[in-house]
């Protein structure tokens, strides 16, 4: 058919695309940044302190002074869900890194060697699959004590064969390439080639992945704060919150609102930084929106 | 002279792009009587195939039709999407370049044959699968080695272009438009699914129109041409005038630059066999096609008045009541070929 | 056909038991002495060695493994410390909760998703496309116990349509039971649809772009038909695959849901005997969980299989 007229039908949806594109970036990082933010303002300041108890104040509607009001023991539950973001960022910050960190390698080593290496690693990450993730992080945790560092490792974990798989099947392809198979005859080691030649090729893979992961991390935080088994009281979390709203429900609805709201904030910037960077970094996606 | 099945008049494809509009297409005259066998000749890029969309309704959402596409009375232009359904697969259909992916991959070929007759006569499940069998007979895949609960994948290229040529007449169309039906098939089966093409035609006195940039194809499938470029017909006639003539420069360089045209074009004696010569450039993009002839800043024999205004497509002769016109201020007179 | 089955078949049995193997191990390693948790930390010694050899703690680990999977061919998956009954006994009527939950929150996911996930992509570029996009974005975002708890504020506070939490049972009618598992199963299978929903708007737009739509359209289908009965049975085989994948987090997701909305099902039973260290129960039910999941991704490489010819039937 006409290239002439190809190359021009290709051309107007590129502009939308690109533009699309850059607000789901724009969006995810305000969140992310706002994220960061408030943790970090919360080493420093917040509103009331967020483990004092003051009965005179408990249970309050949302006001002008109590921005999201106040639980049944007068804590301020916007300074609560500063420091809780704390919690959840540091949690995630570990998890990804823990999976990151082994699942990369030895998703790289999959891809370099191939044969019977690969079969074990893929067979493993299969097995992983098997178990619900959320499940093994509670079995986790449950073994090794309750707590926000447990919580960090049984998230990790799980998170091992998330990146080997995608780490593998990212370089898979790159092995087969012309200058990778040059490197190769050139007698560069397969640790040399994956560092210098695969790695920097993937990394757009990867860093789409781990804004994924932070987000699931988030979410898998909360979840296990929820059921009692991430962070210990008095450390605000904002699953331990929810959990703690359910009581109040029907007397003090905004105690189960506004954790999930900041739960569901977080996770949504994350995703939409994830979509915004896919979109700008892989052209294939590029090309098919 | 009765009514033409086909006419295309002053018609135009228009694709809006921010501001303003380019023609894909434009002012385009031609038409095709009943049962006459149209090839529509032309490099990648001079809207062989948007021609052959614009008639099937099946441009790309964007663009936009504009003038008069007349079929058997009715004005394709301004025809509702609900009632040109009534006419796809009916009254025209149209066969694709690419066998290997035109067919749903995850249906059985009968069902996708038969589902047009369901569709446009009303036939039950059971009467359009019979009627499907008939037609996998006729286009050469006899039962039992090619039964009707085959799936695409399990076909050669050659043989699912067999399962599209009878998906296309299923209905017995008026028309049938082949668009480049042999380009991706090897050069044995090429053979073979044109032999079959024909004999189709020769049988159901269907209309074709032929899109290929073959010379050899339209040589012996057609009996009238068009020569297109840069949107434009620049040359039509008897296939056999034209190749006696080719008055356009852009046919004439077209023809040098293809295997088959090179050989019927003159050579000094014992030269040997003729070099293929490439036409210098590239079909200009439709956002920068010149206001004057589209061909010039390519052309060989180009003057000074060639870029003064758009030839029109003038009358050069007239054989056997088909008219030979040429889009060119300056068309080359003499024979290529006595 | 049948050479594509029995090799999965194969590789999920070798899964399964590998599973099994790896679920026994970890509670081998287990801090924490399961006599010490049932007698209390003062216990004699004597009772403590006469309680490890009634639980068979004084045999070698892999007759005891043994002894253990072979017990899941007659249905005897081992006998719960904390409640010292089968905990066979125990799965029965929590599966009849857990079970019609998951399928119920499989089936929102499923047609939410074809839903949304059609609709965006035959109105691709439009503003129906723009909204049906950002529900699902903020689907996705939601977590599941939050959700639940709105869906308790609006449904059952508010509207009082349906109970906050508990179980009736099925005894006084179907409808009675299933009554209370319509929130907890929104509150599973809304975000997965969100999920699913995007998944499937991406399929169907590439399948969209296909040479045999133009075919389908050509042969004088509507835009609609050419989407319904061309691009979307195509568009299916990759949303399939990520269903089975989501079974797998639906079953984590009951363990939080089911305790959300105090429903006596698997996922509490499995969160109640970590919690009580009753690792017997732990054992069995994480293996079995595991096993399902194998199993339901196997059932979907069967249907992908059907729905994918290329797959099933060799070519020549």
């Amino acid at each position: 058919m006409s290239n002439a007229s190809n190359t021009a039908i290709a051309a107007e949806p590129g502009i939308v695309v690109r533009v699309l594109a850059s607000r789901n970036l724009v969006i995810g990082l305000i969140v992310t940044f706002i994220l960061i933010a408030m943790a970090l303002v919360s080493f420093v300041w917040t509103p009331f302190s967020p483990t004092a108890l003051n009965f005179a104040e408990k249970l309050q509607a949302p006001s002008l002074r109590h921005w999201f009001g106040t639980d049944n023991f007068g804590r301020d539950v916007l300074s609560m869900i500063m420091v809780g973001a704390r919690n959840s960022i540091a949690v995630s910050i570990v998890a990804v890194v823990v999976g990151a960190g082994i699942g990369v390698p030895l998703g790289a080593v999959a891809a370099a060697r191939g044969g019977w290496i690969d079969g074990v690693v893929m067979r493993m990450s299969d097995l992983a699959f098997a178990f619900p993730a959320l499940l093994t992080a509670v079995i986790i945790t449950a073994i090794f004590g309750p707590g926000a560092v447990n919580a960090m490792i049984a998230i990790g974990i799980f998170n091992i064969p998330v990146f080997a798989r995608v780490t593998r099947g990212a370089s898979m392809g790159l092995w087969k390439r012309e200058y990778v198979q040059a490197a190769r005859c050139a007698g560069r080691s397969d640790t040399a080639i994956t560092a210098l030649h695969i790695l920097p090729n993937i990394n757009h893979v990867l860093l789409v992945q781990v804004t994924i992961q932070f987000a699931l991390a988030i979410v898998a935080e909360a979840g296990l704060s929820y059921v009692g088994l991430g962070a210990q009281p008095p450390m605000p979390s904002w699953g331990k919150m929810l959990n703690d709203a359910q009581t109040f429900i029907y007397d003090a609805p905004w105690l189960a609102i506004f954790p999930g709201l900041a739960i569901t904030f977080a996770v949504l910037g994350l995703n939409l930084l994830g979509d915004g960077l896919r979109d700008i970094l892989d052209p294939k996606v590029r090309r098919q929106r | 002279m009765t009514q033409p099945l086909l006419r295309m008049a002053d018609l135009s494809v228009e694709l809006p792009i921010g501001d303003t509009k380019i023609d894909i297409i434009a002012n385009t005259n031609l038409e095709l009587g009943r049962g006459e066998r149209l090839g529509i000749v032309g490099e990648s890029g001079s809207g062989k195939s948007i021609t052959a969309l614009a008639v099937m309704g099946l441009l790309p959402q964007k663009m936009r039709v504009r003038g008069e596409l007349i079929f058997d009375g009715h004005d394709l232009a301004k025809m509702s999407e609900e009632t040109f359904c009534k006419f796809r697969g009916r009254r025209m259909a149209m066969i694709f370049q690419e066998p290997m992916t035109a067919l749903n991959p995850v249906k059985p070929i009968g069902a996708q044959i038969a589902e047009g007759r369901i569709l446009h006569l009303g036939e039950t499940r059971a009467d359009a699968e019979k009627r499907a069998r008939l037609l996998l007979d006729k286009v050469g895949l006899p039962a039992p080695r090619f039964n009707l609960d085959l799936y695409p994948h399990q076909l050669s290229g050659g043989q699912r272009q067999r399962v599209m040529i009878a998906t296309a007449i299923a209905c017995e169309p008026d028309l049938l438009i082949a668009d480049e039906p042999t380009t991706a098939l090897d050069v044995t089966v090429q053979a073979q699914i044109l032999d079959l093409l024909n004999d189709l035609i020769d049988d159901t006195g269907m209309t074709l129109m032929l899109i290929t940039h073959d010379l050899g194809v339209v040589s012996e499938m057609t009996n009238r041409i068009a020569v297109m470029y840069a949107g434009r017909v620049v040359e039509t006639g008897r296939t056999d005038d034209v190749f006696a003539r080719m008055a356009h420069p852009y046919a004439r360089g077209l023809f040098a630059a293809s295997p088959h045209g090179a050989g019927l074009m003159p050579r000094p004696a014992g030269a040997g066999r003729p070099r293929l010569t490439a036409i210098p450039g590239v079909v200009p993009d439709p956002f920068e096609r010149p206001p004057y002839c589209t061909f010039a800043d390519r052309c060989g024999f180009v003057r000074d008045d060639c870029r003064q205004s758009m030839p029109a497509l003038d009358l050069l002769s007239t054989n056997e009541g088909i008219e030979h016109r040429a889009a060119c201020l300056h068309p080359c007179e003499s024979l290529v070929r006595p | 056909m049948i050479s594509f089955i029995s090799g999965r078949l194969l590789s999920l049995m070798v899964t399964t038991l590998v599973a099994s193997i790896v679920v026994f191990m970890l509670m081998q390693v287990l801090p924490g002495d399961p006599a010490l948790i049932i007698l209390g930390m003062n216990a004699e010694p004597e009772t403590v060695a006469a309680l490890h050899r009634q639980l068979g703690f004084d045999q070698p680990m892999w007759l005891r493994y043994l002894q253990w999977i072979g017990g899941f061919f007659v249905g005897d998956f081992g006998t719960s410390i904390t409640y010292s009954v089968p905990i066979s006994e125990l799965l029965g009527p929590r599966i009849m909760v857990t079970v019609p939950l998951a399928l119920m929150s499989m089936l929102i996911s499923i047609f939410g998703a074809i839903v949304i996930g059609v609709y965006a992509a035959a109105n691709r570029g439009k503003i129906g496309d723009t909204i049906a996009m950002g529900i699902a974005q903020i689907g996705v975002a939601i977590p599941n116990f939050w959700l639940a708890l709105l869906l308790i504020l609006l449904f059952a506070l508010k509207l009082l349509w349906f109970p906050a939490s508990g179980f009736s049972g099925w005894d006084d009618g179907i409808w009675n039971g299933l009554r209370s598992l319509v929130l907890p199963a929104l509150a599973l299978g809304l975000p997965l649809a969100a999920i699913l929903g995007r998944v499937t708007r991406s399929a169907v737009i590439e399948t969209l772009g296909e040479d045999f739509i133009r075919t389908a359209r050509a042969k004088g289908l509507s835009r609609s038909a050419a989407l319904w009965k061309h691009a979307v049975p195509n568009a299916l085989i990759p949303v399939v695959t990520i269903v089975g994948l989501q079974f797998s987090f639906l079953l984590a997701g009951t363990i939080i849901i089911e305790n959300v909305f105090n429903l006596p099902g698997i996922g509490r039973l499995v969160f109640q005997a970590i919690a009580q260290r009753d690792l017997v129960t732990v054992q069995s039910l994480v293996t079995l969980l595991a096993a399902s999941v194998i199993i339901v991704n196997f059932v979907v490489d069967l249907v992908y299989g059907y729905l994918d010819p290329r797959l099933s039937n060799g070519g020549h």
